[in-house]
């Protein structure tokens, strides 16, 4: 039976060190203003010296299913684009923020034009058949990328083999992205 | 231990990263007190009928509701951060955005409170210099004041649903929100037309005193309620409910909102009612600070509020 492309991120945690690699590369890629950011790297350390454990945890816009940004959009500019990829207008975008406030996750953020902006899974070298910027520069590949409805694609194995958390479930949101453990 | 570091930039310390300011503050309560004008005069019409002349204080309060709604459009459209796309707002209907449902209201609102304002102003020399407009008004008074009632509650109640639909936001993701903000409007719109007294028709200020002091008597229940609930809530909302339980909105809400807002009003007003104080303008200008600092608190507070992480829990 044909299945929808759902474009979805895998990012293993062990694996990430935490060098900022795909920050730097999304700023490039995508021009993103200093003081603003499409990804960033959180780092969790837990426990007490010398008991400790880190996670370094590469972050963005989750592109979730049921996007809470796109529902409080006044004008439809947030829009769920082709591959369930979570997209803004900038054409039809006012400046509300309505969208900011609704999104759990931080994602979102005002340029110098006045309009919003997120990560769009660099929507425009998908459409080439491309990687995310953030994808193909990361030094340890600990970010994979692809479509989840594709059963013999690289990210749907990893996500029927290993075991894998998401965010802020509890909302209802069905966030896409996902933390191999 | 958990320590968390990011790279990104915090919408907590940045300032170019927050999201709403006071402009959205203060549109919520000029809206809300439209609201309230609408509401109570739209009442008073169709109990009492268009026989005989309302007092004064209800006809001129009525009359600067478009202008109070036109001054809280500005400030909305001020806090746009790309105004020359406003009219994007008039150019589709999004079901799911209570945004977009309020843009639309407030169209609705304008034909709807001006005709009411021609209804209650007959006698006037500039309702009179348009005789036909007020011959085609006054047919339609009851379902004009009706009419009021209606989109003055639905404008008093946006407000609310607006903010509590935003599930990422534990402080203002509830359900007493809405009503809290529609009666906190009425009453602010009563206080308003209470400034507009001018000494005569005693008898119908005292009833609009003693609807007031029922207003306030609600507000202080759905405040009892909206805290109390998130209080007796999970963890998103317990937390939430912190900001202003000992948290950094703990004075302002204690002081300003319970305290001014809701407390010395009431005692001012039942003092007044038994004609041992006349306080024609500090009892009004208390609960219309009460109710802008309502606004202000809520705002700020819902930003500051985020949904507990549960992949936390779970380690």
């Amino acid at each position: 039976m044909f299945k929808k492309i759902r474009y979805v991120m895998a990012i293993e945690t062990a694996k990430c060190v935490g060098c900022g690699a795909c920050v730097f590369a999304c700023k490039q890629e995508n021009d993103v203003p200093v003081g603003f950011a499409r990804d960033w790297v959180e780092q969790e350390v837990h426990g007490t010296y010398p008991v400790l454990s880190m996670e370094n945890r590469s972050q963005r816009c989750q592109h979730c299913d049921r996007p809470p940004c796109v529902y409080a959009c006044p004008t439809g500019a947030s829009h769920v684009g082709p591959g369930g990829i979570t997209l803004v207008d900038g054409d039809l975008c006012t400046g509300c923020k309505a969208c900011i406030a609704a999104c759990p996750y931080d994602a979102r953020y005002v340029t110098s034009r006045g309009v919003v902006d997120k990560c769009t899974f660099c929507a425009h070298r998908v459409a080439q058949g491309m990687e995310p910027a953030c994808v193909a520069v990361c030094p340890t590949s600990c970010l994979h990328f692809g479509d989840a409805n594709d059963p013999n694609g690289e990210v749907a194995g990893l996500l029927a083999t290993r075991r894998h958390r998401r965010q802020k479930t509890h909302l209802g949101t069905e966030p896409q992205l996902y933390w191999l453990d | 231990m958990n320590e968390l570091t990011t790279t990104r930039s915090n919408p907590l310390i940045d300032p170019h990263l927050h999201i709403w300011g006071h402009e959205v503050a203060l549109y919520l309560f000029l809206g809300g007190m439209v609201a309230g004008i609408m509401v109570l005069t739209g009442l008073y019409y169709f109990i009492k009928g268009i026989d005989r002349e309302a007092p004064g204080f209800i006809r001129n309060g009525m009359l600067a509701s478009p202008i109070l709604l036109s001054l809280g459009m500005l400030f909305l459209f001020l806090d746009l951060e790309h105004k020359p796309n406003v009219l994007r707002f008039y150019l589709t209907f999004q079901v799911t955005s209570p945004m977009s449902w309020g843009s639309w209201i407030l169209i609705v609102i304008y034909p709807v409170s001006i005709a009411m304002i021609v209804l209650a102003n007959r006698g006037r020399w500039w309702v009179d210099w348009m005789p036909a407009l007020s011959a085609r008004v006054v047919p339609y008074w009851r379902a004009i004041a009706l009419a009021n009632v209606f989109f003055g509650a639905l404008l008093g109640l946006y407000t609310g649903i607006l903010l509590s639909s935003f599930t990422a936001r534990p402080f203002w993701n509830n359900g007493v929100l809405p009503p809290l903000f529609l009666i906190s409007g009425i009453s602010a719109g009563a206080a308003w037309m209470i400034l507009f007294h001018d000494g005569r028709s005693v008898r119908e200020k005292d009833e609009l005193g003693l609807i007031k002091l029922g207003l306030i008597v609600t507000e202080i229940m759905a405040l009892v309620l909206y805290i109390s609930s998130m209080l007796a809530s999970a963890a998103n909302q317990h937390e939430a409910v912190f900001l202003v339980l000992g948290g950094p909105f703990t004075a302002q809400f204690w002081v300003f909102v319970v305290g001014i807002g809701l407390l010395v009003p009431p005692l001012l007003q039942g003092m007044e009612l038994l004609h041992k104080l006349e306080s024609r303008f500090v009892m009004p200008l208390l609960v219309l600070v009460g109710g802008l600092v309502l606004r202000m608190l809520v705002v700020q507070a819902g930003q500051m509020s985020h949904v507990v992480q549960l992949t936390e829990v779970l380690r």
